[in-house]
């Protein structure tokens, strides 16, 4: 117990006074410090009195203590913190701070822009976390007394996403704490020293130079207006807020939107995600609002009249695409259902291809996720990853297969940073564009890393227990390549876990997946994860859609909810139903527009197996409609019963099986082709994300993701 | 390890000393070398090249007297050496030739002979006046032994300290240390012994020692001059200091300014490894040592120690609070301790005389000497030592010889860059930790700063305060911002602009970086404001009231003039006045435009003594620049 205020309140060991009195409910004013963030001491306004220590230590990097006693709000106290909140202040533009009118700003505005002077905080983008505003207002400051030392930086704006003013930064190193130790990329630090010290990369090359990724990590914890996100940054006060689940990638993290007049305006990070923990990656964290307010969303539905497609209303097109589809047999009829719709319309989907059409072929359209959710199921009863991404907190040793992390998932290096720190070694096979070597203990990134792999497997395999002879003969024809005995020798015994990503596609992807769940992911200790490329495949899946059968070639009726381009040459009819327009409108009979992600409400499934709710912050353009609305429509116009929201809950997730049987190498049927994967990494919908986004466009083609 | 090493030293040291050729040492420190000692050594092997060509030349660390650079010692065979200073090419030829062929001693100027007593009618140079008042303990070496010698470091009793120390349990090292009182020579004081109880306790695996000679402060020496002169004296602490803490490795945190230095201890090291003093099984013991050299960039802020600490790690040298304490987490998070060059270079001594013994000198709550170094406007400035509670006056008026010119002594300030400033009034002050604390200074690592009466103290609080902001690291914000918002004002005041509240607001603001800041820079930081505050409060209310600099120093606040009657007009200053604002005709008075003067005061300097006809004066209230 440890003594606040003459409260005695309880701590857990390794908790700070900060900690431990914030969870009392005592505030001290704080800066620097951050719940996420190891603790700094810079700012100097948490400082507290402690009986018999000298001097004033700060709360945020103090542990607490038994028998601890501690003031917060002495005279003394205060007064040094006003003193060193208004030399802080000295330095940042400050009116909108100490402006006795700001409430009637405030109303309208997150800052506000009423203050006469132009270093005023009319220079301040309109963040809404202004901590400084909460300090003062705490400590009563009203009155600086210093001139404003404006330091005229130029502001910097030739960077992707994200623009940095700081000469309104009042170096509390967050940013740099975050980037450096929580991020583990170090693009940014502390520059100079004294009166020029500033955040900047090293020699002050771009942030594109400078590795950064774009995250956004360090903008979500700055507590000024210093660093804030280009395409929202004058935007206001959001009108709504909804936490939702971000289906930009298989991760699913999740997200708080922030909407305003209708439409999303941003999208941070929610501090307790369980797959995200608060991170968030440029996806997520600067696309989803230009990707969803961009001029290309469908607005109308569309019927085709004599050869082209005129707007109609939702009866007419409802009932033209029911007409259509039933002049074929249902064994003519696919349907293909977009990794990003939720798993309420994913259920729906399911129920009208089977009860409705009377056995449509159903499919997802994404085919490393199909492919691996399909072999995973028949490899141990249950489609998808074996453990949760919290698995990798515990491991001791990480092995990512074939995957580009830092584009395809770049919030897991998050994870991948903090396993290294502790001690676990992180072993990457496959080409990769992370250029980060922190998260590296051993790299392999030749063409032929899955031989080194295949001898890994043999020489872990041919150590293990009866039973894996079978298996460990048919690696033979892989001779041990070079590394494959360091690898090994970091996996054996080892707590472990598998990243398995699309990379593996060209080269025999079942194979490889069979005999690396055979070998190590059916060891007690180690998970397979499967890293599902496209937001909801996983609840996909779990609705039933996947591996019922491979995406025909011969369909005659198409009913898509992916613009993927992708199509079977001979399709007759195709009813397209997409929030974006896409070549596939060309090809469509009927369009149905439908929501986006900040729109939609239901739930979705992480590539861990979290359902997460999805929650709207802003409507869709137009007359577009939720998916699961169009579906039902759909099944009404086909003469089913209108299905709702409600009926179409979803059934328990299939419970999976202890893993016991071994497979021999190809028991999972012949290989698929090899195709490349697609040069863009992120689709929403079918689409191309970069497409849409032009500052994503900039950052991959720097880092020649794409042309 | 062999016996033989301190008898073949004694031999080796004893044919130096007995030699039967000349042998001339020459102070080639980095100071001696500052004053020119390479060219005078170059000279010296020349003239001896026609003298003797048998004779023998050594370099040797500093002595000591800075003011009396380049020293050279004559050593004839079979008599003691003779110190001459203040030589050059030119000069060091004659004392040559005159003390080597012409049996002329030159004695008017002979500073002294190195040996106890006098010799040829010479004296002693340990009579000499600048080095009598000394104890010199830690500095025993500097200027006597060549230091890539380790012979003679053997011969003079080079690591016996550490010989019994590794005969004796750590607990009982920790235990003789404890005994002799020694406290950190690195600033703070801290008792080294209880330091390394921490450690020795703190679980952690390997343990660290780090030797911290990152010397930043402007003007200090002491542990350059020690690396240079005699550096196995610090790698012997070192060791010692390793095997009480239980540490298996050591890291020299020198910056990199210090080539010679660095020079010196990478040949140090190299020949304790082949003395098997390093490595494994150090002296046929069972400790394990090894000590690796890292170079700093220099900036003054990596002198604290969890700066030094991230700046080994190869991150920004920025502090961080404490706890924990780098004894329980230090480099790579294991227990570290960090000491300074002079607290190590202790060491020895303390392990070879006892603890007890060591203690008998110094105050009550300091034992033991100090080095200091002692500049400013004294006559003999230089590297001193002197045991602790010496009074101020003993070393500004015995050691050093008084104030320069004989002008007024105003002030002492200590510590570096962000000691205090310390009035005449208290010059009987004997200086310890304490003591020095009290009057608003610091130990800091031992700059003496002497100030006589042309000192503007606000000026001063300036000069240092810029320093100390440009240098303050930028993490924590009283500090960052504190420093500057001060020296603004500070700059306020030189110009005669300044507020009746601005030392209100200094006082407030100083006690506000002292009392928020995160590190030792930024909490003494205000000391130059807050004493000059304190002791020369006048000074500031004349700037601000009157517009007056009564030292002339604050460039605003007086102007030259020319007394016409005086002024002999011998054109001197006229030609050298840098923006011709002088006018007048030869042989006539002359006259300053003060519209274009820049108050370079070259005709200041200039004018001849027989005239003095340029003077400073104060402006009168209507000329206080804006
Ligand atoms: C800004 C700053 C600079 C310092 N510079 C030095 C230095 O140059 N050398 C040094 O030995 N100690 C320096 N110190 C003190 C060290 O932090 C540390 O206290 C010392 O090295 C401990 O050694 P000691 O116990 O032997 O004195 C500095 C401290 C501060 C706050
Ligand atoms: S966006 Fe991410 S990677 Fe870039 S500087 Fe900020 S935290 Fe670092
Ligand atoms: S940019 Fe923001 S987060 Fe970074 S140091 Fe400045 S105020 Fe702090
Ligand atoms: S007191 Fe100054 S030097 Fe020390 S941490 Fe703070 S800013 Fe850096
Ligand atoms: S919050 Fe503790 S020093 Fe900033």
């Amino acid at each position: 117990m440890i003594t606040i205020d003459g409260k005695v309140v309880p701590f857990r060991p390794g908790q700070t006074v900060l900690e431990a009195a914030t969870e009392a409910g005592i505030y001290i004013p704080t800066l620097c410090s951050h719940p996420h963030l190891p603790p700094f001491g810079a700012c100097r306004l948490c400082l507290v009195q402690i009986e018999n220590v000298r001097g004033l230590p700060p709360a945020c990097t103090t542990p607490a203590a038994d028998d601890m006693v501690v003031r917060t709000d002495t005279e003394d106290i205060q007064r040094l913190r006003r003193s060193i909140l208004r030399l802080i202040l000295s330095e940042h533009p400050n009116s909108c701070i100490v402006c006795g009118e700001r409430e009637l700003c405030e109303k309208y505005n997150v800052c506000p822009t009423k203050a006469g002077r132009v270093t005023g905080c009319n220079l301040c983008p309109a963040k809404e976390r202004c901590e400084l505003r909460r300090v003062a207002d705490y400590l009563k400051v009203d009155d600086v007394g210093y001139l404003l030392d404006y330091h005229n930086y130029p502001l910097e704006r030739d960077d992707p996403f994200f623009e940095r003013d700081y000469n309104v930064c009042i170096l509390c190193g967050r940013c740099v704490r975050v980037c450096e130790e929580i991020r583990g990329v170090g693009a940014i630090a502390f520059t100079k020293r004294g009166h020029g010290t500033k955040v900047g990369t090293s020699f002050g090359i771009s942030h594109l130079d400078g590795g950064c990724q774009f995250c956004g990590a360090c903008v979500d914890v700055c507590p000024t207006g210093a660093l804030s996100a280009r395409a929202t940054k004058w935007h206001g006060k959001p009108e709504k807020k909804a936490r939702t689940a971000c289906t930009l990638c298989g991760v699913g993290c999740a997200i708080e939107l922030q909407g305003r007049w209708d439409r999303v305006m941003d999208a941070i990070p929610h501090m307790d995600g369980p797959t995200n923990q608060g991170q968030g990656c440029v996806l997520g964290r600067f696309c989803i609002p230009p990707l969803f307010n961009s001029k290309d969303r469908l607005k109308y539905p569309l019927v085709r009249k004599e050869g082209s497609l005129v707007p109609v209303d939702w009866d007419e097109a409802i009932a033209e695409a029911a007409k259509g589809l039933k002049r074929y047999e249902p064994g003519d009829v696919d349907i293909l259902v977009s990794p990003n719709v939720t798993n309420e319309t994913a259920r729906m989907l399911h129920r009208l291809s089977k009860d409705i059409l009377g056995g449509a072929r159903i499919e997802l359209d994404s085919q490393f996720d199909s492919l691996a959710l399909a072999a995973s199921r028949s490899l141990t009863g249950c489609a998808g990853s074996t453990g949760e991404l919290s698995a990798i907190d515990r491991a001791d040793a990480v092995l990512v297969v074939g995957a580009d992390i830092c584009l395809t998932h770049p919030v897991l290096r998050v994870r991948l940073n903090r396993a290294r720190a502790r001690g676990a070694k992180i072993i990457w096979l496959g080409p990769t564009r992370d250029p980060n070597d922190r998260l590296v203990d051993i790299l392999v990134p030749e063409a032929n890393y899955l031989e080194v792999l295949a001898g890994t497997l043999k020489r872990l395999a041919s150590s293990a227990k009866e039973g894996f002879d079978a298996l460990s003969g048919s690696l033979d024809g892989f001779t041990g390549f070079k590394g494959a005995a360091d690898i090994s020798e970091a996996l054996r015994g080892k707590r472990a876990v598998a990243l398995v990503g699309r990379g593996i596609m060209p080269h025999r992807p079942k194979a490889t997946l069979t005999a690396l769940w055979d070998i190590l992911v059916s060891t007690e200790n180690t998970s397979g994860l499967l890293l599902l490329i496209e937001g909801n495949s996983q609840g996909i899946c779990d609705a039933g859609i996947v591996g019922e059968n491979d995406v025909r070639r011969d369909a005659k009726a198409l009913y898509v909810t992916s613009s993927r381009a992708e199509m079977p040459e001979g399709a007759e009819f195709v009813v397209l139903q997409a929030p974006f327009s896409s070549k596939l409108v060309e090809r469509a009979d009927v369009v149905f527009p439908s929501l986006g992600l900040p729109e939609e409400s239901g739930t979705t499934t992480s590539m861990d197996g979290h359902v997460q709710e999805v929650r709207p912050v802003s409507k869709g353009p137009g007359m577009a409609l939720a998916d699961a609305e169009i579906v039902s429509r759909l099944v009404a116009g086909l003469g089913g019963k209108k299905l709702d929201m409600t009926t179409a809950q979803l059934g328990p997730r299939p419970v999976r099986q202890p893993l016991s049987r071994l497979y021999p190498l190809g028991v999972l049927g012949p290989e698929p082709s090899a195709s490349p994967a697609p040069a863009s990494p992120n689709f929403y919908r079918g689409t191309d994300i970069a497409e849409k986004v032009a500052d994503l466009t900039v950052y991959y083609r720097y880092r020649g993701v794409i042309p | 390890m062999e016996a033989d090493y301190w008898k073949r030293g004694a031999e080796r040291w004893k044919a130096l000393l007995e030699s039967d050729v000349p042998v001339i040492y020459v102070g080639a420190a980095s100071c001696g070398r500052a004053a020119g000692a390479a060219k005078v050594e170059e000279a010296v092997r020349a003239k001896l090249g026609d003298l003797s060509p048998t004779a023998r030349v050594v370099e040797v660390g500093c002595i000591g007297p800075c003011c009396l650079e380049p020293l050279v010692y004559v050593q004839r065979p079979g008599k003691a050496p003779i110190v001459y200073g203040d030589q050059s090419p030119e000069t060091v030829a004659v004392v040559l030739e005159s003390v080597l062929s012409k049996g002329d001693l030159l004695m008017d100027k002979a500073l002294g002979v190195l040996s106890e007593g006098a010799q040829d009618g010479i004296p002693s140079f340990y009579e000499h006046p600048m080095l009598k008042p000394q104890t010199r303990l830690v500095l025993r070496n500097c200027g006597i032994i060549d230091p890539v010698e380790i012979d003679h470091y053997f011969a003079r009793e080079g690591y016996l300290g550490l010989k019994r120390a590794l005969s004796m349990s750590p607990e009982e090292v920790v235990e003789e240390v404890r005994a002799s009182g020694l406290r950190g020579r690195g600033g703070a004081g801290f008792p080294t012994s209880q330091k390394w109880t921490f450690c020795r306790k703190a679980q952690g695996d390997p343990k660290y020692l780090i030797c911290n000679a990152d010397e930043g402060d402007p003007g200090a020496f002491m542990n350059r001059s020690l690396l240079e002169g005699d550096p196995h004296a610090v790698l012997e602490g070192m060791l010692v200091a390793a095997y009480a803490i239980g540490a298996s490795h050591g890291y020299i945190y020198i910056r990199d300014e210090y080539p010679l230095a660095i020079e010196r201890l990478s040949h140090a090291l190299q020949r304790m490894r082949e003395h098997g003093l390093l490595g494994q099984k150090v002296m046929g013991t069972g400790f394990d040592f090894d000590i690796t050299i890292k170079r700093g960039a220099g900036a003054f802020v990596c002198g604290e120690e969890t700066a030094l600490m991230a700046s080994i790690e190869g991150r920004r040298g920025m502090p961080r609070p404490r706890p924990p304490f780098p004894a329980q987490k230090g480099l790579w998070g294991k227990p570290t301790v960090i000491n300074n060059v002079e607290t190590l270079g202790t060491l020895p001594n303390i392990m070879r005389m006892g603890g007890a013994a060591y203690a008998g000198r110094g105050s009550e709550k300091a034992k033991g000497t100090k080095t200091f170094s002692l500049v400013g406007k004294v006559k003999r400035t230089g590297l001193i030592e002197v045991p602790f509670g010496t009074p101020l006056r003993k070393i500004i008026f015995d050691i050093g010889g008084g104030i320069l010119n004989d002008r007024g002594f105003k002030a002492i300030q200590s510590g570096g860059p962000s000691g205090g400033c310390i009035p005449a009034s208290m010059v009987d002050l004997e200086v310890d930790y304490e003591r020095l604390t009290q009057a608003g200074s610091i130990m800091g690592s031992g700059g003496l700063v002497v100030m006589d009466e042309d000192t503007c103290m606000v000026d001063v609080a300036h000069y240092f305060l810029t320093f100390t902001q440009n240098e303050s690291c930028g993490k924590c914000s009283p500090c960052r911002i504190g420093t500057r918002r001060m020296l603004e004002i500070l700059e306020r005041i030189k110009k005669g602009v300044g507020e009746e509240q601005d030392m209100q607001r200094l006082t407030e603001i100083a006690q506000t970086v002292k009392d928020g800041s995160l590190c030792g820079l930024g909490q003494t930081a205000p000391n130059p404001v807050l004493t000059t505050l304190r002791y020369f409060h006048d000074e500031y209310e004349e700037h601000i009231r009157d517009g007056r600099c009564r030292a002339k120093v604050c460039k605003d606040l007086f102007h030259y003039e020319i007394d016409p009657e005086k002024c002999i007009g011998c054109q001197i200053c006229f030609k050298k006045c840098p923006v011709s604002a002088i006018s007048g005709k030869p042989k006539g008075a002359h006259t300053i435009d003060q519209a274009r003067c820049v108050k370079c005061g070259l005709c200041y300097q200039s004018c001849p003594p027989k005239a003095k006809a340029v003077k400073r004066a104060d402006n009168g209230p209507d000329e206080v620049k804006g």
